[in-house]
């Protein structure tokens, strides 16, 4: 811990800061809107801050400040204020100020995640982002149905928690180091894992394995993959929209980046093995979650499963990661992961922004059929509506379309040089365009049902400004990412690609990031 | 065996048998609080193996993370405790079978069975004490001549 740790940390120090504050103040001052602007100032003066230090790429001790860690607390900060924009509305039954604080402290928590080099710090940030969480569910409403979903969360977490911290045990126990760094270094043979060279304990091999497995158990739920996804769609449909797009974008986004981390950067030698479990995970969860999808009428559940989905697409990329390739093709696999990281996030908030704005207090948007007749009743909101669930199913020249395509080019760039696992990998892509066609159908019967369809009552949308404000730059960011996508691509891409190099050569000088690039 | 190695392999078992249990326990239990503590107890499982193994590697990171461990699995306790107790008020019980409102649409409700009543049970069949002569009953006199 020294003075240059303290200021690579200002940013999240800023926000917990400013999170302690507004949970102190709110035991004593009764002004609920006051909070949210308090809240919006910490998210500015963190992102001030990150941009002050933007272009320093320091990688030791327990921080990795790379370019990976830059992409992922610019994410962090940009869904911050988006999510503070979108619960502007003081809560019905009092504990704004928990809830608000609550907020900052789990986007502090996934910029921890996003640049911890060490298996302390990360398990740290993890919590910070479940503990948080707990909190936000069950203020979000005080009926039987949220109240479920936040137990239903709470228990299932912990069980996460614990599996996750056995791998990060035997991992730990495989390399005698708590450091990324280290770990690498003893896993690619260039430091001696073993205290003494002449004692093996039994099953020794095995533990980089189980470790392998026990870590992408424990990370599988916080990202929702099949076979641990269960709990996503009864706890996204007993809580509130705010809340729903909370849990479908920030956990997924710590999980995801902890799994590039931890798999990726820091396991060498044991690709030939994880790979094929992350290819038959993305081929299960992206299968499980658009089929499920299908049969769905309550918004919010149709939502969850389309987030499992989405899930699932997400791991082609880290498949590729992971790939044994001696020639890759020109689009990386982690760089089409982190893309589509930031282009899901961005629809899948807004639409449940939507669905926040159009949605009253005490009778929240559930089903489909309450979206009828949108498209005449209010055409902007609806057109909104329509980009992103069009963004989500992939249709060209929106974001979501090259975010898949990004993700299936990867897939079928992997050439390892004559091995016969090619074929895999082009089957993994074929799957997910079939997939993808699936999708389409749930995600267009709903823009059908808003613009083909009579209108049973018009929604109120009494969801106020900062719903609508979302939305709105939700959607603007995803035209535009859609028009130009090579900027957000390319910070994708040198993410990836400078992480992977400096983990290599720790030795050399860090890499001088070439701009200041941020989603 | 090294004897460095025979310690670190029993306290890795004791580890993954309290991690076992635990999980077979919050698996199978329907109580809330004691499904909670089972989840503890699998975090004491992954403590007590990180321990060993931070002895074994001659390294503090092991204890460092289960210091840290300890330190979330209170702050995860103290909510714990504040829902649980939410929910105790809600619905008057901890079996966590009382919250199933959310599920798919065509999935029936796990419905408690109640065990099928036992018959009442036989009497065993008793013998006539021995070393005694045996009651005569008067009905038996009448066609039983010899005695």
């Amino acid at each position: 811990m020294s003075a240059e740790t303290v200021r690579l940390l200002t940013p999240e120090i800023v926000l917990i800061a400013v999170a302690v504050a507004i949970f102190v103040a709110g035991a004593f001052a009764d002004a609920p809107k006051w909070f949210r602007w308090i809240a919006g100032a910490g998210v500015a003066l963190s992102a001030v801050a990150l941009w002050m230090q933007h272009g320093a790429a320091v990688c030791s001790g327990p921080l990795t400040i790379d370019s990976l860690a830059y992409y992922g607390r610019w994410l962090a900060l940009v869904l911050g204020a988006l999510f503070v924009l979108l619960t502007a509305r003081p809560l019905a039954g009092g504990g704004t100020p928990e809830y608000v604080g609550s907020l900052l402290l789990a986007i502090a928590g996934l910029m921890l995640v996003s640049g911890a080099g060490e298996l302390v710090l990360m398990f740290v940030g993890l919590e910070l982002i479940s503990i948080p969480t707990y909190v936000l569910l069950y203020l979000g409403r005080r009926d039987a149905a949220s109240q479920e979903s936040a137990v239903k969360y709470f228990l299932l977490s912990i069980l996460a928690s614990a599996i996750l911290l056995y791998g990060l045990g035997f991992l730990y126990g495989t390399t005698g180091s708590t450091e990324l760094g280290e770990i690498h270094a003893a896993l690619a043979g260039s430091r001696p894992a073993l205290p003494d060279a002449g004692a093996v304990p039994v099953g020794f091999d095995m533990f980089a394995r189980l470790a392998l497995v026990l870590i992408f158990a424990g990370l599988g739920f916080k990202i929702a993959a099949a076979p641990f996804h269960f709990y996503a769609p009864d706890v996204y449909q007993g809580t509130t929209q705010a809340n729903a797009a909370l849990l479908s974008v920030v956990p997924k986004a710590a999980g995801m980046v902890a799994l590039v981390r931890i798999l990726v950067l820091a396991m060498p030698g044991l690709e030939a093995f994880a790979w094929k479990l992350a290819l038959v995970m993305a081929v299960l969860t992206m299968t499980l979650g658009n089929f499920m999808a299908l049969w769905q009428n309550n918004l919010r559940r149709l939502l969850a499963y389309s987030s499992i989905a989405h899930a699932g697409y997400m791991l082609i990329g880290l498949t590729v990661g992971l790939a044994p390739a001696i020639v890759r093709g020109s689009q990386d696999g982690v760089g089409a992961l982190l893309f589509y990281l930031c282009v899901y996030a961005l629809a899948t908030v807004g639409a449940f922004a939507v669905l926040e704005y159009l949605g009253r207090e005490d009778a929240p948007i559930d089903a489909v059929d309450e979206l009828a007749g949108l498209g005449r009743a209010r055409p902007l909101v609806a057109a909104a509506m329509s980009v992103f669930l069009f963004s989500l199913a992939g249709i060209p020249l929106l974001a979501g379309f090259w975010g898949k395509f990004a993700l299936f080019l990867s897939a079928l760039g992997v050439d390892p040089g004559g091995v016969s696992v090619r074929p895999w990998f082009v089957g993994l892509a074929i799957v997910g365009a079939l997939n993808a066609a699936v999708a389409a159908a749930y995600y267009l019967r709903i823009v059908g049902v808003m613009f083909f369809r009579t209108p049973l009552a018009v929604p109120k949308a009494e969801g106020g400004m900062g719903p609508w404000l979302t939305f709105t730059v939700c959607a603007v960011l995803t035209l535009a990412i859609g028009a130009f996508p090579r900027p957000l691509l390319q910070a994708a891409n040198d993410a990836s690609r400078q992480s992977s190099v400096q983990r290599a050569a720790p030795d050399l000088p860090p890499v001088e990031l070439a701009g200041r690039t941020g989603p | 065996m090294d004897p460095e190695i025979a310690l670190l392999h029993n306290y890795l078992i004791v580890g993954a048998v309290l991690f076992g249990i635990g999980m077979i326990g919050f698996f199978s239990r329907r109580n809330m609080i004691v499904m909670f503590l089972c989840a503890e107890m699998m975090l004491q499982g992954v403590s007590l193996s990180l321990v060993a193994f931070g002895r074994f590697h001659n390294d503090f990171g092991g204890q460092m993370l289960v210091i840290f461990i300890i330190a979330v699995a209170a702050c995860e306790a103290a909510i714990a405790l504040a829902v649980v107790l939410m929910l105790y008020r809600r619905a008057g019980k901890l079996d966590v079978i009382v919250w199933q409102a959310l599920r798919e649409d065509n999935q029936p409700a796990f419905e408690e069975e109640a065990l099928p009543e036992e018959p009442p049970a036989e009497p065993w069949p008793s013998l006539s004490r021995a070393g005694l002569s045996p009651e005569i009953l008067p009905e038996e006199t009448d066609f039983r001549s010899r005695l």
